[in-house]
Parts: C-alpha cells; structure tokens; sequence
C-alpha cells in the first residue's frame, strides 16, 4: 500500500479519467490498512467511554428525555461503525496486511522523512505562540496628535514567532524575514482594531 | 405588493456604494486566495469569519457572498496558468486549461473559465430563488420527529459524499462531530454533559473555532511543510472569448447548472463532486469530435466544470437558508457568520428575519457581476502572485486563525480550541477522514438531540405503527435516512 500512495492531485485526475467517485474530500490514497485498523480501536474506544459516560448522566425525568440518552446511542453506533471499518479493511486487503505494522521503526521512518518532520516542528511553533500568546496581557498606547500607535502581547510574540516560522519555511535573509513579520503582523493588527474595531488576543 | 417594497428596500440596502465596495472587498479577496494553491474556499470562509465579527449584519453578509463567490473561480487562474489547481474544484479545469496554455491559449481557456463561472453563477441563484419558497413551505410542515431525522440524515449524507469509497470513515467523522456537540449544559435538564469539571466547557464548543481549526490550521500544517513548487508566471494573451464559441456550448452550459445546483444542495456534496461530476457527463454527452478533445484541451470541458462548481453555491444556500443544514463546509461558514449576526436560519427565516433572503439573492447578484469584472482584471497580478513561495504565504495566515478563533466571543478558550482542532483535523486527514462531515455534526448535533428527546415524549403513548402512518413526512425521511447507509454500506461497498 505504502508504495502505491498518491497525492490527493494525482489520485483526482485518475478519478475523472476512469470516471470512479471519489467523494468531497476523497482519502482513501493517504490511509492504508493497518491506519484503519489503528483508527477501528481507537474510534470503538472511543464510543465506549462515550457510553460509559453518557450512562453516569442519569435520567432525571424520564428516559426519553435523558441527557444522555442521544450521546449513548452515537456511541453505540460508533462502536458499529468501528467494527464496520475494521470488516471492510480485513475484507479488502486481509488480516495479514492490516497487522503488517513496523512498531517503533515507523515512528523512524516517519521521522525519516523531511517533510514530516517540517510538520512535527511547525506544530510545535504554532503550539507554543498559543500556548505564551494566552499568558500575554498588555496594551500600550503612544498618543500622537494623528493617531494613537498601540503596541500589544499580541504584536509582542506574534512578530518574533512569524519570523521564526519564515525563517525555518521559507529561508530568506534575516532582514527579509523580520520585515515581512513586522509588516504582515501590524497591519492584521491594524485592519482588525482600527478597521474592523475587533479586541486582539493578548491585547488585555 | 408588501414582497416587492421588501424587494425593493432590500435593493436599496445592497445597492449602497458602501454595500458594493465591501463586496468588491470580499470578491478581490476570494478570487486572490482562491487563485493561491493550496488555499481552498472553505479555508478562506472560515478565516475571514473573524473579520466579519466586527461588521453590521448586511455588511457580514455582503462580505462572506463576495468571498464565497470569488474564491470558487479563484482556483481556475493557477489551474490553468500553472498547472496547479488552486482550489480541488478547480482539477478538471487545469487539466483542460492547462493543455490550452501550452498552446498559447492560456487566456482564451480563463476566459472561457470566466463566461462559464458568470454563467454557472446565474443558474444556481435563478434555481435558489424558483426553488426557496418551495422548501420553505415544506419546511414549515416539519415538527421534532421530522427535524431530528433530516439532521441525522444531514450528517449520513455528508459522510457519504465526503469520503467517496469509504462512507463509514465520513460517517464516523461525523458521528464524532456528533459526540462534540453533546459538550456543555443540556438544553432540557441543564445537566453538564462531558464537561469532566471544566467551566469553561459549560457554555459547549462553538463550532467557528473548530471551522478555522479544520479548515484553517489543519491546512497550513499540510501545505506548509511540503517543498514548494515554483511558480511558472506566463503570458496570457487573449482573455474574452468570442461569443459564437460561447453559444456553442449553452447545452453543456445549462446541464451542467443544473448538476452543480443540485449537488450543492446535498449535504456534504460541493464544488469538486459537482465539477467532477459535471466533467465525467459532459465527456459521455459530447459529441464525437469534440470528445476527442477531452483531456487534451477541451473548452467544453471547462464549461462544465466551471459552470458546475459556481452553480453549487447557489444550491449550497438552499438547504443553508431553508433548513439551518449547510450544503457544504463553505456554507456552513455563511451559516456560522449569518448566526453570529442574529440571523436565524431555517424555516421560519422569513418570518423572524424579514427580507434577508431578498438581500441574500440581490447579494448574491451584486457578488457574480462583480466577480465578472474583477477576475478580468486580477489574472495578470494573479501571475505575479504565483511567483510569491506558498512559503512565504502559508506562515502570514497563521496570526489570522488565532485573531478570527479569539474575535467570535473574546474568548481565548476558543484559540486553544481551534489549536486542537487544527492538530485532530491534520490527524484524521493522514488517517484519511473527511473533515466536513465533523463541522457539519457539530452544528446540527443541538438540533437533533433536542428535537429528538421532544418527539419522543410526544410519542410516548403512540404506537410506532401510528407514528409511521400519521407524519408521512417523517416516514419519508426515515425511508431515505435508511436508504443512505443501506447506500452506503452494501451498494457503494460492493462496487469497489
């Protein structure tokens, strides 16, 4: 399976030329059986704590009106539908190929490639400027006779983390790389407060 | 008579110099983003949401149409000018387009894309405004049983149309939507349901952080990291085609309206089935010589695929406007940004929200003359723009997705949400998951557990017999929902 992927690009155009439908947002070229045989335990786990949870609601009333009554279901047929992915890929390519997994080597050998590692790092960025942007909390003023220029946590780290993010992604010059920060970074600040009057994130 | 003052109020408001600069806002907007590969028409909604927080309703409104309308041709420029579709709706057109370049007739093929575009634009609304009453009339007839069923089969049918061979992985995307909405206060007894002692999760997850989650962050994490290809700008030449070679291809033109209205009215069904669909048709209907074409550089084949993706907005409003369903995740960001500004979507829009449907139609006119007009004029700074690495492009929208996640309830709950979203959406996508039938879930779960518990204590005494026999609507309804995974499961199952 692993060597037949294709990109979404590729596996639209041979859609259209054999006429096959491949849905809204097509998939089925970025899974491979042992992933929907990862995903079938994971989804029916996860309907089973939603029953498990739904169950502890109660029923204050009676049980057609119990809080818990729509989520114990979808639950249950989670389970279903899990136990349906789990058939149709067994049906489709074996037991055999839906075990084939590589332990810990697929972790190396997703970690091997260059493009998988861009993303682990790009999540971590983003995850951190979430993560500090959230303890910011201030909004400094600079009053002029024209206008008054404001500075906030949100400016604060969204600049230092753009360019960052520039500097791994696209590898320009330092200097190209703050300016394009600093310039994207006030003036989304600028069309969001002064034009579109919208409170900023870290801006108290 | 009191239709036609409301017409013509409604007219005057969209009509406002200010009304149209915010279209052509919204219109410039969406025909650049769209034309930027990788950035989608969904991704561009839901981002710019945030932007229309700070916005009066009609200007929110006039704004998200402009974007809706532009991005959707948007992704033909890069299609045909760099052999990379700017939007996945856009892949028939670039394989067609693309061919016509090479032959030094780049500009002729966007300009075909344009007419076509103009044209699929005008069938969607003329089938929006004939079929609107329609609905609303049957609309009106729907009580609990009947509502909850048309949301369930809302989430069967997107997970359906979602992820193609595999139904079951569109419908667990769903019913895991389904298990998101339930978060927060129940609506009947006010019992915290999954909120395992977080105040914060008491209010439930509001599904525009988790639109820009999925559609934005999870894009940029996908597209990002790739290397990128380089930008191919090259001379357009020619753009208006002649109105003989136009006329030739009406036939084409007015079926493939219709197949793009349509399937944008089915949940989960958009722009790319409807210009998939419309392109596999046109090829089986085209005559001899003209199929030789396909494939090689067809401008029928444009034709359809165009006039299909641009119809589907106008049947995307449909089920939007009349039901509260969208028809697809785009529309479920119009949704969203009409429901933020007080607009109350469903069958009673008329009577709660007076002459916004009109204002909608005259919208969404105003949006495809404009769109005319504007993707003339921006094909050329398009070309520059190719040449700006996606790179350099990808990492500017990050700030935007933290700004629109915070600026729905300046709540920055909601941009740890749309964070995590963003990292689930990425997931599920490398596991191969549809993400619209999630967003979709969680916007219709409400409805169904509500309308579901009430029509359950009406039918408390009832035998189930009766029920089937007394609410003909709802037996329908549960004949299609059950049709849908019968479809599903053993027909779709069986064919691959």
């Amino acid at each position: 399976m692993a060597d037949q992927k294709k990109s979404r690009l590729e596996a639209d155009i041979e859609s259209l030329e054999k006429g096959i439908f491949t849905g809204e947002e097509g998939g089925d070229e970025r899974s491979s059986p042992h992933k929907d045989f990862i995903a079938s335990i994971v989804v029916a786990i996860f309907g089973a704590f939603s029953m498990y949870f739904s169950l502890q609601l109660g029923a204050p009333e009676s049980l057609y009106t119990a809080p818990g009554l729509l989520p114990f279901v979808t639950g249950a047929s989670l389970i279903l539908m899990a136990w349906g992915l789990f058939v149709k890929t067994r049906r489709r390519y074996g037991m055999e190929e839906m075990l084939k997994s590589e332990g810990t080597r697929a972790i190396s050998a997703y970690l091997a490639e260059t493009e998988n590692r861009r993303t682990l790092l790009l999540m971590t960025i983003v995850g951190l400027y979430v993560i500090v942007l959230g303890q910011m909390d201030f909004d400094w003023r600079f009053k002029t006779s024209f206008y008054t220029f404001r500075f906030s946590g949100f400016e604060a780290i969204s600049i230092p983390v753009i360019f960052v993010i520039l500097r791994f992604f696209w590898r320009s010059t330092l200097l190209n790389c703050f300016l394009v920060a600093t310039g994207i970074v006030v003036f989304l600040a600028v069309v969001f407060r002064d034009g579109f009057l919208i409170l900023l994130p870290g801006a108290g | 008579m009191f239709e036609l003052q409301e017409v013509l109020t409604q007219a005057a408001i969209a009509f406002h110099p200010w009304m149209i600069w915010i279209c052509l806002l919204g219109v410039t907007l969406g025909i650049l983003w769209g034309a930027m590969p990788g950035l989608s028409t969904t991704m561009a909604m839901a981002l710019l949401i945030g932007l229309s927080t700070g916005m009066s309703q009609h200007v929110a409104i006039m704004f998200m149409l402009g974007v809706y309308t532009g991005s959707v041709f948007g992704g033909a420029i890069s299609a045909v000018l760099i052999n990379i579709p700017g939007t996945p709706d856009a892949v028939p057109t670039m394989i067609e387009g693309h061919k016509l370049a090479l032959r030094g007739e780049g500009g002729l093929a966007l300009g075909t894309a344009i007419m076509g575009s103009f044209m699929g634009n005008w069938i969607g609304i003329i089938l929006l405004i004939t079929f609107i009453p329609a609905i609303l009339f049957l609309a009106l007839q729907f009580r609990s049983w009947e509502m909850f069923l048309l949301s369930m089969w809302g989430i069967a049918i997107c997970g359906s149309m979602a992820a193609g061979d595999m139904p079951i992985k569109g419908w667990i995307s769903g019913w895991i939507g389904l298990m998101i909405s339930f978060v927060g206060l129940d609506i009947i007894h006010g019992v915290a349901r999954f909120t395992f002692g977080v105040r914060t999760l008491e209010d439930g997850i509001s599904y525009i952080p988790l639109l820009i989650g999925l559609f934005g962050l999870t894009e940029i994490l996908k597209v990002l990291p790739q290397k990128s290809p380089p930008g191919i700008p090259s001379e357009v030449g020619r753009i208006i085609p002649p109105m003989k070679q136009l006329m030739k291809y009406s036939k084409a033109a007015f079926r493939s309206g219709i197949i793009g209205t349509i399937i944008g009215a089915i949940p989960g069904a958009g722009a790319n089935v409807a210009s998939f669909l419309s392109y596999d048709i046109g090829r089986r209907r085209a005559g001899e010589e003209e199929r030789q074409k396909w494939g090689k550089g067809s401008y029928e084949a444009i034709v359809c695929a165009e006039v299909a993706n641009n119809a589907n907005i106008g049947g995307s409003m449909l089920p939007t406007l009349t039901l509260g369903i969208p028809g697809n995740a785009a529309a479920a960001a119009i949704l969203a940004a009409l429901e933020m500004k007080n607009v109350v979507v469903g069958p009673t829009i008329q009577t709660e929200n007076p002459g916004i449907i009109f204002f909608i139609y005259i919208g969404l006119i105003i949006a495809n003359f404009l769109m005319y007009g504007m993707a003339i004029a921006l094909i050329k700074p398009c070309v520059k723009l190719f040449s700006l690495p996606r790179t350099l492009l990808m990492p500017l929208i990050i700030p935007i997705c933290v700004m629109g996640s915070f600026a729905v309830a300046l709540n920055y709950f909601d941009v740890y949400l749309m964070f995590i979203a963003g990292i689930v959406g990425y997931i599920l996508h490398r596991f191969g998951f549809p993400l619209a039938p999630m967003v979709l879930a969680v916007i219709l779960g409400p409805l169904a557990d509500e309308n579901m518990r009430r029509a359950l204590l009406v039918f408390e005494d009832e035998h189930w017999w009766s029920i089937l026999i007394d609410r003909p609507i709802g037996t329908i309804l549960l004949v299609i929902v059950i049709y849908t995974f019968y479809d599903g499961i053993f027909k779709r199952g069986k064919e691959q």
